[in-house]
């Protein structure tokens, strides 16, 4: 991993396209400006982990399918 | 309609759905339960399915906008082309079911290509419950008993 000491407004140039601002910083708060192009996805790191974490949770059983389909049955008489 | 038009198709997803980066290619089946909800079983790995729903169905307003690199990766031409799906979490009791309105699976009908996109500038969520919309909170509760 590359370790690089930044001051607020100085940035760091990845690849020649990619720019990463340091546009703040308090207390144990950092804002970083980031000049991608779009073909970039940047999301935080937390809601990667989550839309995973849900995918995995996400896996259908047959246990799971038959609850779903009480569900339906339940909802058609109503 | 375009979910029952697609029934039986197989969907191009490139490794795309996140933590299933080795599975690609999925085929989008009814589920035998019936209402809007349909299985996206991957070809690759038979154990591997996932509930599906269109996110239309449960906020009709809902919205997404997609980045110009999804929409040339789809060779989506227009947004009528468009396929989106969200993946259903089902719990027990299922009134505490989820769906997830943050990352879609967004799909051209057209080639069946598709890509899950986590959507950037919303508030929409994760696990957003399932039945609380359709429901109103009260049709699922004989099912506890």
């Amino acid at each position: 991993m590359l370790i690089l000491s930044r001051k607020r407004g100085q940035s760091i140039i990845i690849d020649r396209q990619i720019e990463i601002i340091i546009t703040s910083i308090e207390g144990d708060q950092v804002k970083i400006g980031i000049k991608a192009p779009e073909q970039y996805n940047i999301v935080r790191k937390e809601v990667l982990e989550d839309v995973k974490s849900a995918n995995s949770g996400s896996i259908a059983t047959s246990g799971s399918v038959d609850l779903l389909k009480a569900w339906v049955e339940s909802n058609k008489k109503l | 309609v375009t979910m029952e038009l697609l029934n039986g198709s197989t969907l191009h997803f490139a490794g795309s759905i996140i933590g299933f980066d080795e599975l690609n290619e999925f085929e989008l089946i009814e589920t035998g339960a019936g209402g809007p909800f349909y299985t996206l079983q991957s070809i690759e790995n038979p154990d591997i399915g996932f509930i599906v729903v269109s996110p239309f169905e449960h906020i009709q307003q809902y919205e997404i906008s997609l980045s110009v690199d999804i929409v040339r990766a789809l060779e989506l031409e227009s947004p009528e082309h468009a396929l989106v799906l969200s993946i259903v979490t089902l719990k027990e009791p299922i009134n505490e079911s989820s769906v997830n309105l943050l990352a879609p699976l967004v799909v051209n009908r057209d080639n069946k290509m598709g890509r899950q996109v986590i959507l950037s500038n919303t508030a929409y969520s994760v696990r957003a419950s399932l039945f609380s919309e359709w429901t109103g909170g009260t049709d699922h509760a004989d099912l506890e008993s």
